[in-house]
Parts: structure tokens; sequence; C-alpha cells
């Protein structure tokens, strides 16, 4: 048997993630945290009298302290093993992957552990995240 | 030939030790020490593993009566970077030390050379340790341990367990009757997730040399226990000894999927690392070897030897096995 005979194998063997369910509870509670989010931002307009511009702000400050105490308590693997994308994507898993980087390296130092290991995973979003800002501000500014 | 018999490999006894998560599945009652903290009263989980070494060693000397010293060699590997816990548990029994790594089949790879060694009669007596730890485990190969990523249906859950056993050339009940050093084999899996089907046509290869060799149809062994394939290698090694040899074997059973319930609990795939086929074959096996309920046995333990390095830079999985039989005697 070759490799590429063995690859098909193993294709049709390996069990099949259940997408549709992933897509629906990604969806919901994506969805859900988009009104939470949406409802914080009323919240704070309110009570700090400020726009409603202004207010998004304090909500991603709340979202993110949030994130890292449930990674901090354990709960956030259990919530993003049930919700996949809809905490992976907004800022709650880029949090949670910054949170658990630190907490994973904390016992090796504050320079050499958390320090040089926090961005591990969030590194790439960060990296190209600001590449594809210094483009983009670079294409607006002149041509628009 | 890659297959030896002995005349003077005994097992003298085994301890074995497991974390939380082995300790609620179906084997539950089988090991002899669970812990039910991943940290196990340390402040990290590498620490915990290095302790957990040292508890299964430390109880196998006092449970036989036998001092430090009178262990000729000890063998011993694991997950963590260049073996940092058997290293520091052998500074800390200061042993005579050989440290080997073969991943997930290190636990027959310290099995077999100690046969070896004691067949000389070179040796009278030689510890065999291995060990991994989940989060340890997680922590180098996987993503962090409070990291809420979804996980995929083919990864396997590394075992958190320590076993130690006395190789003897001095007879026992338990005899370690042959080996079969595996060969380094890859059909091209790169994907890491999937371990289980990188490490089938190893699996497969050791098998049937071991068959061939010692001229035996499957049927000799009363089981033959394959360590850490999973659900989805388990699959796939049975499709290639039927594809390839034209064999089916009634009488195999995968240690990744007996140390858990992988319909109940969270494993995916089901368990791996070294001391997956440990615990289980040094616990319930070797129980029913000696109340004769089994009477020859075929270990085959599988270990995918890849590092973070060679999977970022997209390089197959290289994958061994290495098995040993155990024969009741007396």
């Amino acid at each position: 048997m070759d490799n590429n005979q063995y690859e098909q194998i193993r294709k049709k063997t390996i069990p099949k993630p259940k997408y549709l369910w992933n897509v629906t509870k990604a969806f919901f509670v994506g969805g859900l945290m988009g009104v939470i989010a949406e409802l914080l931002i009323h919240f704070y307009a309110n009570i700090l009298d400020i726009s409603l511009n202004q207010a998004v702000a304090p909500m991603i400050v709340t979202v993110i302290a949030i994130t890292c105490i449930l990674t901090g308590l354990g709960w956030f693997k259990k919530i993003g093993e049930f919700s996949g994308a809809g905490t992976l994507i907004p800022i709650t898993g880029f949090a949670n992957s910054v949170c658990s980087e630190a907490i994973e390296y904390r016992r090796e130092g504050l320079i050499t552990g958390i320090g040089s290991n926090i961005f591990k995973l969030a590194g790439s979003v960060l990296t190209y995240g600001i590449v594809s800002a210094a483009i983009f501000a670079t294409i607006r500014y002149y041509f628009f | 030939m890659r297959t030896y018999k002995f005349e003077n490999a005994y097992i003298l006894d085994a301890y074995t030790l497991v974390g939380p998560l082995e300790h609620h599945g179906p084997l539950g009652l089988y090991y002899d020490y669970a812990i039910d903290d991943y940290y196990f009263g340390c402040k990290t989980f590498e620490e915990a593993e290095m302790k957990m070494m040292y508890t299964s060693i430390a109880k196998i000397l006092e449970q036989n009566k036998i001092k430090k010293s009178d262990i000729d060699l000890f063998f011993a590997g694991d997950l963590n970077n260049q073996l940092a816990i058997s290293s520091f548990n052998a500074m800390s029994f200061k042993f005579p030390y050989l440290g080997i790594y073969n991943a997930c089949s290190t636990a027959t790879e310290g099995l077999l050379l100690s046969a070896l060694l004691t067949d000389s009669n070179r040796f009278e007596k030689i510890m065999v340790s291995s060990t991994s730890h989940n989060k340890v485990a997680n922590k180098q190969f996987r993503y962090p341990n409070e990291y809420g990523g979804q996980k995929r249906l083919t990864q396997t859950t590394t075992v958190t367990g320590a076993f130690s056993v006395i190789v003897t050339n001095q007879e026992t009940n338990i005899k370690i009757s042959s080996a079969t050093v595996g060969k380094v084999i890859s059909y091209g899996i790169k994907d890491v997730n999937d371990m289980g089907s990188a490490m089938a046509p190893a699996c497969k290869d050791t098998l049937i040399t071991h068959l061939k060799e010692l001229n035996l149809m499957p049927s000799h062994y009363d089981m033959i226990i394959t360590g850490d394939l999973s659900a989805v290698g388990t699959q796939m090694f049975e499709h290639l000894l039927y594809e390839e040899e034209k064999v089916t074997l009634a009488n195999h059973v995968d240690t990744g999927l007996m140390i858990f319930d992988v319909n109940k609990q969270d494993v995916q795939s089901g368990g791996s690392g070294p001391s997956c086929i440990g615990v289980v074959s040094f616990s319930m096996i070797l129980k029913k070897l000696r109340e004769a309920k089994l009477n020859k046995v075929l270990l085959i333990a599988t270990g995918a030897l890849f590092n973070p390095t060679s999977i970022a830079q997209k390089r197959e999985i290289p994958c061994i096995a290495h098995a040993i039989s155990l024969e009741r005697v007396l």
C-alpha cells in the first residue's frame, strides 16, 4: 500500500465532525455574545454619559476581563469546547489565548516565562493585524 | 532477525499510578494508586510528574523490600524535553541510569532492553519506569491547558500515569519470553492530531515480523495488546493487516481504548502516552496473568517520533513499535 492509498483510506476512516451542529452552536453563542456586547455598550453609554462609539472601549475591556477570569477559573475551556468559533473569533478568543499562555508559563518567571510566551498563540494576530492596518491606513491616507 | 527469545528475564513486580481521569475510567480499580489532583501537591505539573514517577519507584522498592543499591540499572523515559522527569528521578534515587526515548513505545523499549541484559545474567535487577502527564504533554505538544478551542475527533488524550517494573534474572511466575525491536516506518502521515493512523503501519510491521520470525500464529497469544493506537489507529491497523497481510485478529485490544470510556469521557479518540500501555498492562493484564486468566500476551507499544519543530516544518511523522511477550510460567 503506498502513501496515497493509505491517505485515502485514512480519510474514509476518520470520524467526521458534526459540522451543522458546530455551526449552529457557534452561530447562537456568537450571536449571544453580540447581544451582551450591545447591552454593555448601552449600559456604559448611559451610566458614564458618553456616546455609543465611546462606550465600545469599556465594553471590550469588560469582555476581556470576564474572559480572563473565566480562563483562570478553568471554565473557559469548557465554554470554548462547546461553542467553538462562537467564542474563538470574538475578542474572547484572543483574550483566552493570551491569558492561557500567561497561566501556563507563570512558573517560569515574569520575563522568560510570561513575558516571552504570552503572545505565542496571539502573536500572529498582532503581527498581521498591525501589518495590514499599516497597509490599509496608507492606502486610505493617499487615495481616499 | 530482530526478534529475541529470553531464558532469564522475569517480571519481579510492578507498580502503577494514575491520574483522576484514568481512575474514573473502566479500569479504575486495578491501579495501585490514583491521584485526584493533577498537581499532586506540587507547584507545577512537571514537579507533579516527577513525584508520580518517584512514588511509583519508592513504592515498588518498599513493597518488595529491595534496597536502592540492589538495582543494577535504571531505564526510564518520559515525554518531557530531554527526559527531565526521568533524569531528576535518577538523581534522587542514585541508580545507574540510562535514559531512553521512543515516545509512547518507551515502555516496551525499556522492558526489551532489560530483558536483553538480564538474559546475559550480568544484571540481576533492572528497574524500568516511564511516565506521562496530560497537562505537561499538552503544554509541550498541544495548546495551553486553559486554551478554549475545540479538539479534533482524531486527537488522543495523553494519559496521566506512571509505572515502574523490576525485571530480574531470577525466576518468577511472569516471564518475558521474547521481544521484537521495531523499525521506524512512515506512510507519509503529517497530521499530528491523528497519531493513531501514523503509528498503525509501524505496529503492523512489528507484529508481522514478530510472528514470522518466531513462526507463530496470532492465536498463539491470548491477547495482542497494542499501546495507544486509539480508535482511529485501531481501525487503520486492522485495515492494514487485512489489506497487506490478509490477517484478521480476534484477540486484539488497544490500551488507548481500554483506559478510558471513549463514549462517556471527554477523551476524543482515546488515550496515549508512554504510561498508557504501561499502566494497563502492569495493572489489569499482570493481575490476570498472575491469576491464570491469561497465559501469553503480546505487548506492542507504538511511538510517534516527531517533535514540535519537525511538525511545524511540515515533515511526516516517523513511527516505531516495539513488542515484548509476557508468559505465565510455573
